[in-house]
């Protein structure tokens, strides 16, 4: 059969100097429609609305409202120009977040807030689902956004609230969470993640719950979901249980008050074990943690270990037994229980549960 | 000089960058397609098998290459592929830009733009594109690496634990895996058909289907990877919601202003590669297109 290949085409013209400036050509002409697309397009920063986050209210009547907070970061700016307030509201979400447009003379630019905030009334009867349905369809809003329940009266008293560091309050509370993470105090929870959460089953939602002090933000504990509705609420104490049982606990302090003495936590691991016990399906929660002597109250001695241990465990099985008979009270899988329990039937309100605690505790300096 | 020395001179200054160019190629394969398939959480290992399903055909076409060469009916059967590949692949490109980069600009501009620059490519030679893809592979590589290292750092397991589980993962999910597994086999058929008959329709190096099939698995494992990671960072149930999932976890990044926009980034690498394939067909098409006209011309006389 007759090929029908091209003779090589000026293979003796071609030199790599006629080559590289055909590269460059293609390049060039490459660049020119992003170029061109840039300027169509072009938007000063100062002609935009950036928000920072805002807050979402539902009242009895089911009339939704957005309290959100504009960036206002110009070089002539003052400390209390920063930031400005807007609210809108609407008989949807989705209305009351477009009414948004209308009360700033420039477009509104959702993709730099970082917060939402979601008032307890509204996580309490309308749920965390329209919220995280509407950030799902609309490429406007992150997916990254922190979820937050107020603990507040409404969640637009969080716009009210003074700011500590960067003069814009929903970022301050972003860097709260991020910060207070780091001390198990809290299990931050972004939008994709809450959606998540709520497809599948296993396991139940948990979101950060903000209050104030003085007139600052601070974390007051978690709000505890069953399905897409909040249905408790955790206190900070708690909060450190909860992240342990849920494997995030990277760094913590536990306390024994009665021996004026403070541990560090420099590992922690939970693991679940479904057994069957009587015919009926049972779960065995194993905690291992690592932990350091941070501060005590009295000599200690190398021989006073197995008795401290021995204390810690008890401590901790006796506050994750309690956690979880809060949950099973609430009938809330915080902990991803059903995850683990492979293709047992099970009632999680009713389902038996033993903790064991091993606590392997040392008596050097802590490095945290 | 007689003919064979002709040529082995002419062997001699082809450029060797076959495995860089199928690298490209082949890695905007997956991306745009959301547009027109929902992508499954099984789609990583989709597209691993199709890769090796493809490749007996392809070693197929190969060995029919070798005893026949490039005939006219190989030559129409990749251009008419090609022209379903430029097709699809503008109508991709044009839906993601219009949904979610470019919406004030009229649904057409960029692509015509695009298509203009890869008009040029192709007019020109296979030994440009392939010097391009020498040029931009290994940044195109390095980039994407990145982009899977930033989605590893996103995974949280206690989102993906269905993911371990073949109750709640792998059993539903099992018939979609064959699918996509059939589907991308299909498709780098297709697309590996069109490479290896321009390359040897341009009288390529022997070598040219083990390079092909170098870059071509390079790029599939990429492509893989890339998306196995994107599911465990969003989730399975987050990822079949995205229309453009791969696109959002580098955009999770939420230590620096300036990472948090690095999927844009990533977006350069496949629009990059796009550049290559529609490139790579606009010649195939112009080849076809020559052989006919040549055919014709003959029967005329």
């Amino acid at each position: 059969m007759k090929s029908y290949a091209m003779p090589f085409p000026e293979a003796e013209k071609s030199s790599p100097g006629r080559l590289f400036r055909r590269l460059t050509a293609v390049l060039i002409l490459i660049s020119i429609p992003a170029v061109f697309s840039g300027c169509a397009e072009v938007k000063e920063i100062n002609d935009m609305a950036i928000l920072s986050g805002m807050s979402v209210d539902v009242d009895a009547s089911g009339r939704w409202e957005i309290t959100a907070e504009v960036v206002n970061k110009t070089a002539d700016a003052s400390p209390e120009e920063t930031r400005r307030v807007i609210r809108s509201n609407g008989s949807t979400l989705g209305d009351a977040l477009e009414n948004l447009n209308f009360q700033d003379s420039r477009q509104i630019y959702f993709s730099h807030a970082k917060t939402l905030v979601l008032s307890r009334y509204l996580a309490e009867t309308q749920g965390v689902g329209p919220v995280a349905d509407y950030v799902m369809r609309n490429y406007k809003t992150r997916l990254s956004m922190d979820l937050l329940v107020s603990d507040l009266p409404d969640a637009s008293a969080v716009a009210d609230l003074s700011s500590s560091s960067s003069g814009l309050i929903y970022y301050d509370l972003e860097e709260l969470v991020k910060t207070d993470r780091q001390y198990g105090a809290c299990s931050p929870t972004k939008v994709y993640q809450a959606v998540n959460l709520l497809k599948e089953s296993g396991a139940d939602l948990t979101i950060p719950l903000i209050s104030q002090r003085d007139d600052r933000a601070c974390l007051a504990g978690t709000a505890v979901f069953s399905g897409d509705r909040m249905t408790g609420s955790l206190d900070q104490d708690e909060t450190l249980y909860l992240q342990l049982l849920q494997d995030h606990l990277e760094n913590a302090h536990l306390v024994l008050p009665e021996e004026n003495m403070t541990f560090q936590v420099m590992d922690a691991d939970a693991s679940f074990r479904p057994v069957v016990s009587g015919g009926k399906p049972a779960l065995n929660v194993d905690l291992k943690l690592s932990c350091t002597l941070s501060q005590a109250g009295r000599t200690v001695t190398r021989e006073d270990t197995e008795t401290l241990s021995e204390k810690l465990s008890q401590l901790v099985r006796s506050r994750c037994g309690a956690l979880i008979t809060k949950a099973q009270l609430w009938d809330a899988d915080i902990f991803g229980f059903g995850k683990s329990m492979g293709g047992l039937t099970y009632d999680f309100s009713t389902l038996p549960v033993t903790v064991n605690c091993e606590i392997n505790l040392k008596l050097g300096e802590v490095h945290r | 000089m007689n003919d064979e020395q002709f040529e082995a001179a002419i062997e001699e200054q082809q450029p060797k960058y076959q495995e860089y160019l199928a690298f490209v190629y082949f890695l905007s394969s997956v991306f745009f397609l959301g547009a027109l398939i929902p992508f499954h959480r099984m789609i990583w290992a989709g597209i691993l098998m199709g890769a090796f399903l493809a490749l007996p055909f392809l070693y197929g076409v190969h060995k029919l290459i070798a005893r026949y060469g490039t005939g006219k009916s190989l030559l129409l059967l990749a251009g008419l592929l090609s022209c379903g590949l430029c097709a699809v692949t503008l109508y991709c490109l044009s839906d993601f830009l219009a949904f979610c980069a470019l919406q004030e600009l009229p649904v057409w501009f960029f692509p015509a733009a695009f298509l203009l620059c890869c008009v040029y490519g192709a007019v020109r030679d296979i030994y440009v594109l392939e010097r391009f893809s020498k040029l931009c592979g290994p940044v195109v590589l390095a980039l994407l690496f990145l982009a899977v290292c930033s989605g590893i750092s996103k995974v949280r397991l206690s989102l993906s634990y269905g993911f371990f589980a073949w109750r709640d993962f792998l059993a539903p999910s099992f018939s979609a895996f064959l699918a996509g597994a059939v589907f991308f086999a299909a498709l780098f058929f297709a697309e590996g058909l069109v490479l290896l008959t321009i390359m040897n329709a341009k009288r390529k190096t022997p070598a040219v289907f083990k390079d092909t099939v170098r870059g071509f698995l390079l790029s599939a494992f990429f492509l893989a990877a890339a998306y196995l990671v994107t599911v465990l960072a969003l989730g399975p149930d987050v990822f079949e919601m995205l229309t453009y999932p791969i696109y959002y976890p580098p955009g999770l990044t939420g230590t620096a202003e300036y990472l948090e926009r690095i999927e844009v980034i990533l977006l350069a690498v496949f629009i990059l590669s796009e550049f290559v394939k529609t490139a790579v067909c606009l010649l195939t098409i112009k080849e076809s297109l020559l052989a006919i006209s040549r055919r014709t011309s003959m029967q005329t006389q």
